[in-house]
């Protein structure tokens, strides 16, 4: 027994012997760049929430105009103004009926003339209701909600517009969907400008530096005094508002964040030794800039890209809205937020299917950049 | 002796996203009054933030002490509040950062930053507190203090700035100074200066030191007594002489080895093979068994307990089991503790 | 520093020179005359009358140098629109309710924001934090005008809680407060956030904390100082923010200002008005910029003291 345990205790204090890289292969597995941002971006929930926002918005512009038989631009004055009606979702309001707030010295006046001045047949009015009794504040006034199968009054019965019409009677479906696919042309022709025009430029000049980054960091320093706006007024003044004059008026002052940002990384980068080893095996500076610095540098591109989507689309929308931005028949959503505004009191459905996708589509990117931003560049994380 | 600070085994956990990481996993020391127990290790071995626990910055809510007591005066610290606390730090317990160039608050006059603790703990007015902020900028050396005190922290150099850090943490004479590698930051004509600034003010105050450091020439240089970190475990513990001349651990032959010496110019330093264990999943046995050229079998099965070797020496590794082989330290490392003693006779003449 | 501030001056006239040269010679480019649109039936003399009558028919190169003589008189030239009236009348006349509107924007929401992300930061990852984080990522999204025109649906055409428009008492800015404020609000408080979390894992913080100062002390003596200083460096974007959101909220709520006045011009073509504006809003922007450079290195003792060196 005493001999057996002093044995294996024998057995047990022998000496073991380690192979070579037995310590390194006891740490924790490590997992590469990307592998660990992709993680880090799975877990966060905001993110991933804005991903799937902005996939759904993308699919259903994509798709969305296909869904119905009407076309963007066939106007059809018979069905102007008519509210969203979708089947099956009349509880969600979606029920077509349309709501009047009109005025008179008694609440039979108002209704009467409600239905003149909206030309409507007393039989399709629904529900009538006082929503402001007369006093000193409104001359003695009624006003009266009057709330209207305006379908039926119209003579459209039939027809389901999913998000309404226009003042011309256009499906207004068709064209936000076809507006939103050009507010995302726009976020991402951005995004290419920013990518093509900032990191050359920015990569460019913080890879040669001395003068030449010298007078290229002039040229910045004099083209950020200015403030975007009036870079763009102008020069879509100049070139008449259109695709054409967003796209060249982004173009001209959208890449200069990126140019900075990517000089900054390239310079903080070109002095570091995997550089400096490739400069001494012969690598000659396109190869260089193409191979080692770029790759370090694509995270910073990435998150900044992904912030300027969202920035171009709301400059877009703006543009639109001050009347320098698309000329009908084309519609982003911008030009239409911008029309809804002219009758939106009595119209709110107008504004409001274009103000939830444009607040959505930005809300989701700016999530999904603050996500990529965490994940890609944790020291940023905070 | 009477010892001032008792740890019994002390465990500080941190909450990450991949699991829970056991920082400090059951370290037992004491702290004598008047003496300087240096705290050695690698980075990542827990000696910080042991240090971290004992003045109860142990970072809420993702840091937390499951197990153990830390006796200050018969108090245990772990229990007191964090209003208790207090109005124990920077009054009893104080401490001395890494990095004098980011430890000082950066749009506060130097003076006030020395002020702040007087007036918070001794109830000085602000004439006190400024005159005893004069006489402790002169304490730590720092030349024409009427004017330093009004200046910020950016006019002054590296060193200074450590000098003002070490005068903010002696501001009440505490009894016990935690000093994290207060040295590692500075260059090395510095470090002797601030090292030798130390060594005076512990004459002068009788404070008791703990001096964080992964510096084994420093070591020599300050402690009393020297702990060996590794693995949020302290794994050899003992007087200078007992770890320099007669180490016992595998851990502490490879940190004696891996230092370089002036005389020993022919020979390569020696590497600890390998990193420190994740400390999410700590290894079942020893934590340094995976490294240890000299493992034995049983190193991967069970923990070594504390194994004394005299009566102020003690160290965690089975080589000290009646049923071990007997292994000597490799040759380098000999060479060094025969270095060390040689040393250490130049410095006694 | 007096070496500094010249050459920070000096680069912002040249800055502003540039701006104001190229904004002339781009007008001088548009196509049409800007008279179009009084209806199109002028005959050939009467153009030429009206040419005459604007300076229009001198050489470009003349009308260069006298525009750029009067800017320095205050003199931006004759509106085609309004009856030979100044710009700069014109500009004057509706910078009032403009600055009114700006200024509380610009104080109310950088206040609000501070807080709410010095907060966020205090409270980090708890609901304090997320309900804040919520609230900038909406700020941030939601363009102004979309907020202004749910605001005004919402609280002033349907509860009738707010007027819906014009420009008459206090409770006539409320609104047009609110939308235009929430986009600087919502920077600030990222920012603030950002900044109060770093300070409050600085070693400073900590050192401050090992001495025994109370919880409370270190996030208002130590930390928010160090926090807010940072933060001047938003004005700069924050100006621009509320410049382009004047120029819709005022045309939103019909308030008569600078931005109004702006967008009017657009349409009817009245380039010295979109001229003068523009100047203004480039004169603004560059003024911002450098007062925020100035701002940080009085406050900041560090670069407070490099300053004096210089």
């Amino acid at each position: 027994m005493d001999k057996d345990s002093k044995g294996a205790n024998k057995e047990k204090f022998q000496r073991v012997h380690l192979q070579e890289d037995l310590g390194e292969e006891l740490t924790r597995p490590q997992l590469s760049y990307w592998k660990d941002a992709w993680i880090r971006l799975t877990k966060n929930k905001g993110a991933i929430a804005g991903l799937i926002v902005i996939v759904f918005i993308v699919l259903l512009a994509l798709i969305g105009p296909l869904m119905n038989d009407y076309s963007m631009e066939e106007a059809n004055y018979d069905a102007a103004y008519l509210p969203a009606k979708v089947k099956g979702l009349e509880w969600l309001g979606l029920d077509g009926l349309q709501t009047y707030e009109v005025q008179g010295k008694s609440e039979e006046e108002a209704l009467k003339r409600g239905l003149e001045s909206y030309d409507i047949e007393e039989k399709y009015v629904e529900n009538v209701e006082i929503v402001q009794e007369p006093s000193e504040d409104n001359d003695n006034y009624y006003t009266v909600a009057m709330e209207v199968d305006i379908y039926a009054a119209r003579g459209q019965e039939d027809s389901y517009y999913w998000f309404g019409t226009d003042s011309m009677g256009r499906d207004l479906w068709t064209r936000i969907w076809k507006g939103t696919q050009i507010s995302l042309y726009i976020g991402i022709l951005a995004a290419m400008i920013d990518m093509i025009v900032g990191v050359l430029y920015g990569g460019i000049s913080g890879y040669y530096g001395g003068r030449v980054d010298n007078y290229m960091q002039r040229v910045i320093e004099v083209l950020s005094g200015i403030p975007n706006l009036v870079v763009v007024i102008l020069m879509i003044m100049l070139l008449d508002p259109g695709l054409l004059a967003i796209t060249i008026a982004l173009t001209i002052t959208g890449w200069i964040g990126m140019a900075r940002i990517v000089r900054g990384q390239v310079l903080k980068l070109k002095n570091q030794e995997f550089v400096l080893a490739a400069r001494t095996l012969g690598a000659n500076d396109k190869r260089i800039l193409m191979k080692h610095l770029i790759p370090n540098v694509t995270s910073v591109i990435i998150i900044n890209t992904m912030f300027t989507i969202p920035s171009a689309i709301f400059f877009e929308s703006f543009l639109s809205f001050i009347g320098l931005g698309l000329q009908p028949p084309v519609a982003s959503l911008g030009t239409l937020i911008d029309t809804a505004f002219d009758d939106y009191r009595v119209y709110p459905y107008m504004l409001l299917f274009p103000a939830v996708i444009i607040s959505l589509l930005m809300i989701g990117f700016n999530i999904l950049a603050d996500g990529l931003r965490d994940a890609l560049d944790p020291k940023m994380r905070k | 002796m009477d010892s001032i600070l008792d740890v019994n085994n002390l465990h500080v956990t941190f909450d990450t996203y991949g699991g829970s990481v056991q920082a400090v996993r059951g370290v037992n020391f004491s702290l004598n009054k008047g003496e300087t127990l240096a705290i050695v290790g690698e980075s990542g071995s827990g000696k910080s933030v042991t240090t971290k626990a004992l003045m109860g910055l142990v970072a809420k809510p993702a840091g937390k002490i499951p197990k153990g007591e830390i006796l200050f005066e018969g108090k245990d610290l772990t229990k007191l509040s964090n209003k208790q606390m207090q109005k124990i730090r920077g009054k009893d317990i104080s401490m001395i950062f890494q990095d004098p160039m980011t430890s000082l608050n950066p749009t506060m006059k130097v003076g006030k930053q020395i002020m702040e603790g007087l007036i918070l703990h001794q109830n000085q007015s602000k004439q006190e507190a400024k005159k005893r902020a004069l006489e402790l900028l002169q304490l730590v050396g720092i030349p024409d203090p009427e004017k330093r005190i009004n200046q910020y922290p950016h006019q002054f150099s590296g060193g200074m700035r450590q000098r003002v850090v070490i005068a903010i943490a002696l501001a009440c004479n505490p009894k016990v100074l935690i000093a994290d590698e207060p040295t590692t930051a500075l260059d090395v004509t510095i470090q002797a200066q601030i090292i030798e600034l130390m060594k005076n003010i512990q004459k002068k105050m009788e404070t008791s030191i703990i001096f964080i450091t992964h510096d084994l020439g420093v070591v020599a240089n300050v402690a009393d007594r020297v702990a060996v970190m590794y693995a949020g475990k302290i794994v050899e513990i003992g007087t200078v002489d007992d770890v320099f001349y007669n180490p016992k651990h595998p851990y502490t032959w490879g940190l004696l080895g891996s230092m370089p010496t002036v005389d020993s110019q022919e020979e390569k330093l020696i590497a600890i093979p390998g990193t420190p264990p994740d400390l999410i999943h700590p290894p079942k046995g020893d934590a340094f068994a995976a490294r240890n050229e000299f493992a034995l079998a049983i190193d991967f099965e069970e923990e070594p307990p504390m194994f004394q070797v005299s009566d102020s020496h003690y160290a965690a590794t089975w080589l000290l089991h009646e049923d071990a082989p007997h292994i000597e330290p490799p040759e380098a490392v000999k060479r060094r503790m025969k270095g060390f003693s040689t040393e250490g006779d130049n410095k006694n003449e | 520093m007096a070496k500094y501030i010249t050459k920070r001056v000096i680069y912002m006239v040249i800055t502003l020179f540039i701006i104001i040269s190229a904004t002339f010679f781009l007008m001088k480019m548009m196509p049409g005359s800007p008279f179009n649109n009084i209806g199109g039936k002028l005959t050939v003399e009467q153009e030429a009358f009206l040419m005459e009558q604007y300076g229009l028919d001198e050489p470009v190169p003349v009308q260069y140098v006298k525009y750029i003589t009067g800017i320095f008189r205050g003199d931006l030239g004759v509106s085609f629109q309004y009856d030979n009236r100044p710009v700069t009348d014109i500009i004057l006349d509706r910078i009032g309710p403009s600055a009114h509107l700006g200024a509380q924007a610009l104080i109310i929401g950088s206040i609000l924001g501070i807080i709410l992300g010095m907060f966020a930061a205090i409270r980090h990852n708890t609901w304090v934090d997320y309900t804040s984080n919520i609230l900038a990522v909406i700020g941030i999204s939601i363009p102004s005008f979309v907020f202004a025109g749910l605001l005004q649906y919402y609280l002033a055409v349907k509860w009738r809680l707010f007027p819906v428009s014009f420009w008459e008492s206090p409770i006539y800015s409320v609104l047009p407060t609110i939308a235009l404020m929430i986009f600087p609000m919502a920077i600030c408080a990222r920012f603030m956030r950002t900044e109060m979390l770093e300070v409050l894992g600085s070693d400073y913080i900590e050192l401050a904390r090992a001495k025994g100062v109370s919880n409370r002390i270190v996030m208002f003596k130590h930390a928010l100082r160090n926090a807010l200083i940072p933060v001047i460096t938003v004005l700069g974007p924050m100006t621009v923010s509320l410049m382009t959101g004047t120029l819709v909220i005022e045309q939103i709520f019909a308030i008569p200002g600078i931005g109004e006045q702006f967008v009017i011009s657009i349409s009817t073509n009245d380039y010295p008005v979109i001229m003068g504006t523009t100047i203004l809003f480039a004169i603004l922007f560059v003024l911002v910029i450098l007062i925020v450079d100035l701002l940080y290195g009085l406050i900041d003792p560090r670069i407070r003291i490099a300053g004096g060196k210089d």
